[in-house]
């Protein structure tokens, strides 16, 4: 899985092709060790403050996931993103590296809220389909075009899909406030959508909604297609060894634009989540950071899809918690973004941590073994 | 303890990397004026060895001494101090400066930070005087031959007064006349009193060379003894610990008799038509590579032909615009009498066409990804369309890789580890095992042994005579002389992109080839 294990790797082999247990522990315990060191962080800024660490963390965890509508109202909000993560990371697998998901989330989210608006009402699981299709076809789009023109003009998919951020935020914002706007609203939002392009609620008095399944369904389906799959097979080559995948005569050109595309269209899916389990409409704040959490989650969880499931359910517990926090104490909640920087920091730099500590601990440990042989 | 003449004594060195003893318990010893070879097969520590003695590792047990005294050798700058000079297998040098420049670099004669230009011609020529060399110190390096590039690298380490001087695989780009200037080079050094440590896995050149050699297997000293009273039998053995290793003339199954139903692919004749037809090729540059001019070719069913020729003279523009990597811009290939010059890669290759780059890391192997994903590569790129969502590896495919590690003896015989931590012979294997078993009419053999050590490159030719003689066309492509003349039928050879001979392999000398690779006609 990483750089490290490869080296140690023993030679027992699992039959079914997955990776060998120790690796799993390895990367467990890596993550771990972030983990660890931002919640020490947590609590000598809290201390810092002036509050007592211990027992204020513990408020902040119980209202993330204290009670059967708290972990429902932390897994509402986290559904959305965590598509937006499975996406961005089915780009890294393919080698790339869509940071524009800020930007197909938001036109994932317009496109769902127009589908959900202006037409219908219909049959709900017709409408649902409409507008989740309208959002996948959207983000997918441009992220395939983007994609198309890395393949073919060499166009840098990083910074056209950096770029590409701004010109669809801007244009969402223009068409909400704009064509699409709501006449009976102030401003920034389009019409509510008919109540047949809403997720239905699964747990009375809390937001979790049927999207639940969707997500779920997603997921399984990005672990499949990335892991397993011919197509996964050969996005992943084309990826990490785009030598090797046209020489064996893949069509290096069409991985990268469809690989792009699935990216764009999970992307586009979580902003229609937004629409579709919460919001009810498309305004011009509706995603902020979504898809630049969605990045962050793909790298820390190395574009797996199961480390970016666990790392997406970390996060939100951590969002949750702060805000928490921030509700008992009145410490901003921005503490879980300083938070989150560290983990990343720690989590990049954690096989570079590891691999010393290790090399020192066997250093410190040569002599004493030498001596008592 | 120690005769006079001895410049340098190695004792017990030990240099462990992780889990990997690179060198266990390693004597060596070199004598002013003689040639001392140390050889063996890819890891077997010879590299490292030589990077202790030049200061690149710390070894972490045994002695270095030089002329007789402990010698500690911490940095390549103390190295150079005590005398040891190095001359890389990649060369390091600035191809824009002159030889005068590049000789001199880092201790160069001037004051004040200014470079003087006539001093450091000067210096130089008295160095070249020493090897009775003839070179333009002014002459800019970049557009000097490899083989004399070689020689100003050894003028750079002579002139910083090595008296210890390592080379490591030094012939690998030399034709063989140029080897010959080269060995008489190294013999006039050692005349005069340096020691030379000659770095090669070629035994012919061995033998030639060296007063001494040392053979090196996993880590350790096996074999060392005079050239005279070792033969060659005995040092193959040494490096590979089997003796039923040759190095004679492959033997290939022949074509005549009975073929076994379905063992010849479609469309290829069995009684040696022709597979591969290039006609007139002319292509872009592939990479640093020059292009190819209006090269034609021709591989019959059955038949290995060889392609020689120096590194850099259009083998890897012939390579990859055979298998549909490169740009075309004239002329024709078919294969088994269609035309696919215009081909993308998969029809090649669903054609019947198998390839096996030169760069085994970059284009012959997921390097990250697992044994089982470098083997599947054929089976993967059949499947299209609705079937890219079914799994890549399935139960069936998986049996399939670990019967085929199974049977190529893959070491480690697990296809889930890396390719990345399998030797190059191994890796090599991999490469080979799947083309092999798409059963191609024709096979681009490009540098197969690079990097591969004896034992398998005897496994590998093994394979490659086989499938031969199921009716495979095998396009050898090797900058290696004697690959060549033990593998091919025929010899095309390539000079500056043009195909300047064809010569049989059972009535051309190599001296012929050799000299068709400098573009002089023998």
């Amino acid at each position: 899985m990483t750089g490290t294990d490869r080296a140690a790797a023993p030679p027992t082999e699992d039959s079914a092709g997955r990776p060998k247990l120790p690796t799993l522990i390895g990367a467990a315990c890596r993550s771990c060790f972030a983990v660890v060191l931002a919640v020490v962080l947590a609590l000598v800024l809290i201390r810092l403050r002036g509050f007592a660490p211990v027992p204020t963390m513990l408020a902040g965890l119980s209202y993330a996931v204290g009670d059967l509508p708290s972990v429902a109202r932390t897994l509402a909000w986290g559904l959305p993103l965590l598509v937006a993560a499975l996406g961005v990371a089915q780009g890294f697998r393919g080698g790339m590296f869509n940071i524009g998901a800020e930007g197909q989330v938001y036109l994932g989210a317009l496109a769902a809220a127009v589908v959900g608006a202006y037409v219908g009402p219909l049959l709900s699981g017709l409408h649902l389909l409409l507008c989740l299709a309208a959002a996948a076809l959207a983000g997918g789009a441009i992220a395939g075009g983007l994609g198309w023109l890395r393949a073919h003009w060499g166009v840098d998919e990083v910074l056209s899909t950096l770029l590409s951020n701004y010109l669809l935020i801007l244009l969402c914002a223009y068409l909400a406030n704009g064509p699409l706007r709501d006449p009976t609203r102030q401003s920034g939002s389009t019409r509510t959508v008919h109540d047949t392009a809403m997720f239905p609620v699964i747990l009375p008095r809390t937001e979790l909604t049927a999207g639940l399944f969707l997500v779920v369904g997603l997921a399984g389906f990005a672990w499949w297609l990335s892991e397993r799959s011919v197509a996964g097979y050969r996005w992943r080559m084309t990826g990490a060894s785009p030598g090797f995948a046209a020489a064996v005569g893949f069509d290096v050109a069409r991985g990268r634009i469809a690989c792009m595309a699935v990216s764009g269209a999970l992307c586009g899916l979580g902003g229609a989540l937004l629409v579709m389990t919460s919001q009810g409409r498309f305004w011009t704040e509706i995603g902020t950071g979504i898809g630049w959490d969605a990045v962050l989650l793909a790298l820390v969880g190395r574009a797996r899809p199961v480390g970016v499931i666990l790392w997406a359910a970390g996060y939100c517990v951590m969002r949750a918690s702060a805000r928490g926090v921030e509700q008992a104490t009145g410490i901003p909640a921005e503490l879980s973004s300083v938070l989150i920087a560290v983990i990343i920091i720690a989590a990049a730099a954690r096989n570079g941590m590891f691999a010393l500590a290790t090399d020192r601990l066997r250093r410190w440990g040569a002599p004493l073994a030498g001596s008592g042989r | 303890m120690s005769t006079p003449a001895e410049l340098l004594r190695l004792r017990g060195i030990r240099k462990v990397f992780g889990a990997v003893v690179a060198n266990d318990s390693v004597d060596f010893e070199l004598a002013a004026g003689e040639v001392h070879a140390l050889v063996g097969e890819n890891g077997a520590g010879k590299t490292t060895l030589m990077r202790v003695l030049f200061g690149l590792h710390r070894p972490d047990a045994g002695q270095i001494e030089i002329d007789g005294a402990p010698a500690n050798l911490s940095s390549p700058a103390r190295a150079i101090g005590h005398g040891i000079g190095m001359v890389h297998q990649h060369f390091m040098l600035v191809p824009s400066f002159t030889v005068a420049e590049n000789v001199t670099l880092g201790i160069e004669p001037g004051r004040h930070g200014r470079y003087h230009r006539a001093e450091a011609e000067q210096r130089t020529r008295e160095v070249m005087a020493r090897l009775e060399l003839d070179l333009d110190p002014g002459a800019v390096t970049g557009n000097l031959t490899v083989a004399t590039q070689q020689k100003v690298e050894i003028l750079k380490v002579l002139y910083r007064g090595a008296r210890i001087l390592i080379l490591d695989e030094p012939t690998a780009v030399l034709t063989p006349q140029e080897t010959r200037e080269l060995f008489a080079l190294l013999r006039a050094l050692a005349a005069g009193g340096t020691g030379v440590v000659f770095i090669s896995h070629k035994l012919p050149e061995v033998f030639a060379l060296a007063d001494r050699i040392t053979v090196l297997r996993r880590g350790r000293t096996v074999l060392s003894g005079r050239t005279a009273e070792l033969s060659t039998e005995a040092v193959v053995t040494a490096m590979t610990g089997r003796s039923d290793v040759h190095l004679g003339r492959v033997v290939r199954p022949r074509l005549a008799g009975p073929v076994p139903a379905g063992a010849v692919p479609a469309g290829a004749d069995p009684a040696g038509a022709v597979v591969l037809r290039v006609d007139r090729l002319s292509t872009e540059a592939a990479g640093a590579d020059c292009p190819l001019a209006e090269v034609s070719l021709s591989v019959r069913a059955g038949e290995i032909v060889g392609v020689a020729g120096v590194d850099g003279n259009g083998q890897t523009s012939l390579a990859e615009s055979l298998v549909g990597l490169a740009v075309v811009r004239g002329g024709s290939i078919q294969l088994n009498g269609a035309e696919i010059t215009t081909h993308s890669v998969r029809k090649r290759r669903d054609r019947g066409l198998g390839f096996v780059p030169e760069d085994r890391h970059l284009q012959g192997l997921p390097l990250h990804g697992s044994v089982a994903e470098g083997l599947a590569a054929g089976r993967v790129r059949r499947l299209g369309g609705p079937r890219s969502l079914s799994a890549a590896l399935p139960r069936a495919l998986r049996d399939w890789a670990r019967a085929t590690v199974r049977g190529y003896r893959i070491d480690p015989p697990d296809i889930q580890a890396r390719c990345q931590a399998l030797s190059g012979g191994n890796q090599q294997k991999i490469v080979l095992a799947r083309e092999l078993e798409d059963a191609p009419s024709c096979l681009v053999l490009a540098q197969p042994s690079r990097g591969v050590d004896i034992g398998a490159i005897e496994y590998l030719y093994g394979k490659v005579a086989e499938a031969t003689g199921r009716g495979c066309a095998v396009l050898l492509i090797s900058a290696d002389l004697d690959e060549i003349f033990r593998l091919a039928d025929r010899v095309v050879v390539l000079f500056k992109g043009r195909a300047v001979a064809e010569l049989d392999t059972a009535t051309a000398t190599r001296d012929e080839v050799g000299g068709h690779m400098m573009g002089v006609a023998a």
